[in-house]
């Protein structure tokens, strides 16, 4: 559960750092242009820290998973 | 355009140092087309004219698609006209044509230096007047065999094109999406085309995120124990890794220091018996 509390809250900050983009672009055509890299900076910070909490949420989730016998997973290796 | 696949690497009828050699004049075609229509730019200041040669001239030794596509924005934002007559229109879309042979070419030439092992153009030459001094007959029959045929196939010429007509439909949408901003006066230096530019680049920074990273994320959730167990150890080990090398050192200094002291009651040990032999 907490896992999936975790991975929710990354989700979360992914959409927050879009939301975060599409004001950017706000201010680009509001010919706002510092504003804008400053929001595009931030927002990728958060995309970083969304993607990292999904990532490391979704490995212990895993590893956690696999202690159990009566879990199937696909074996492919990520890209 | 040609294709180079790795099952044609080993093919000899598909020689890919040949192959190098036509992308290669491809691209010096295009980066000279380029460059001509830089410095005759006059709306272009000459600094910028400078950095734009310089940069595509250190392009040529190491050949990195990444560095030019930074440089044709840079372009984009400071040199295009605030308002372009038909004559100029026509120089861009030029110039648009150029920029997408040149990128499209350069990124083959990443997978022919990995087929051929030829990383550099002096390697190139050598290699091409290595073929000339020592003709292999398989090659030169294969060669001339293409050469009766036409360098470029139209299946690819078609794909080619295709792939370009599909990418100027995007860009004419996304122009269409984002209209130029009318309005007059100039804000930190940029026209309103520089402008454009940026708010586009960012919707497409919005779609790269969406088309590339989230499947990404999807496949993550294929991973297998002992992949999820490797990245999370390197990740715990990322985040204590000052703490885990302060310690380390640590011992390794306590370590050090109580040698340097074994060290020396062992040769008080000595010089004791010595003194006492004696």
């Amino acid at each position: 559960m907490f896992f999936l509390i975790r991975e929710l809250a990354g989700w979360v900050l992914l959409l927050c750092a879009l939301y975060l983009i599409s004001i950017s672009v706000r201010y680009v055509g509001d010919r706002q242009v510092v504003e804008a890299g400053v929001l595009v900076a931030a927002s990728l910070l958060v995309m970083r820290a969304g993607m990292l909490l999904i990532r490391m949420s979704m490995a212990a989730r895993i590893c956690q998973q696999s202690e159990q016998p009566d879990v199937v997973r696909g074996t492919n290796r990520p890209q | 355009m040609p294709q180079t696949d790795g099952n044609q690497a080993s093919d000899p009828r598909h020689d890919p140092l040949m192959l190098r050699k036509q992308q290669y004049a491809l691209t010096m075609i295009a980066v000279a087309a380029l460059l001509m229509i830089q410095l005759q730019n006059p709306w272009i200041p000459t600094a910028m004219r400078v950095i734009f040669v310089a940069a595509v001239l250190l392009g040529f030794l190491r050949w990195s698609a990444a560095i030019l596509l930074a440089l044709i924005q840079l372009d984009l934002l400071l040199g295009e006209p605030p308002r372009a007559e038909s004559a100029q229109q026509v120089l861009c879309m030029v110039t648009s044509f150029l920029t997408i042979v040149l990128i499209m070419t350069v990124s083959r030439l990443r997978s022919a230096q990995e087929l051929t092992g030829v990383r550099t153009i002096r390697q190139l030459l050598r290699s091409t007047l290595f073929s000339l001094l020592n003709p292999d007959p398989d090659l030169q029959s294969a060669h001339d065999a293409r050469n009766s045929q036409g360098l470029v196939s139209g299946a690819a010429v078609f794909r080619t094109c295709t792939k370009v007509l599909i990418l100027m439909l995007a860009a004419g949408t996304l122009l269409l999406l984002f209209p130029e901003d009318t309005g007059s006066g100039r804000q930190l230096g940029l026209t309103s085309p520089a402008l454009r530019v940026i708010q586009i680049g960012l919707v497409l920074f919005t779609l790269y995120f969406a088309c590339l990273v989230l499947p990404g994320e999807f496949r993550w959730r294929r991973l297998t124990r002992h992949q999820a167990g490797i990245y999370l150890r390197s990740l715990y080990v990322g985040w204590a890794h000052r703490d885990l090398r302060m310690i380390v050192r640590h011992r390794l200094r306590r370590r050090r220091r109580n040698a340097r002291l074994r060290r020396r009651d062992a040769r008080k040990n000595a010089d004791a018996t010595l003194k006492e032999t004696s």
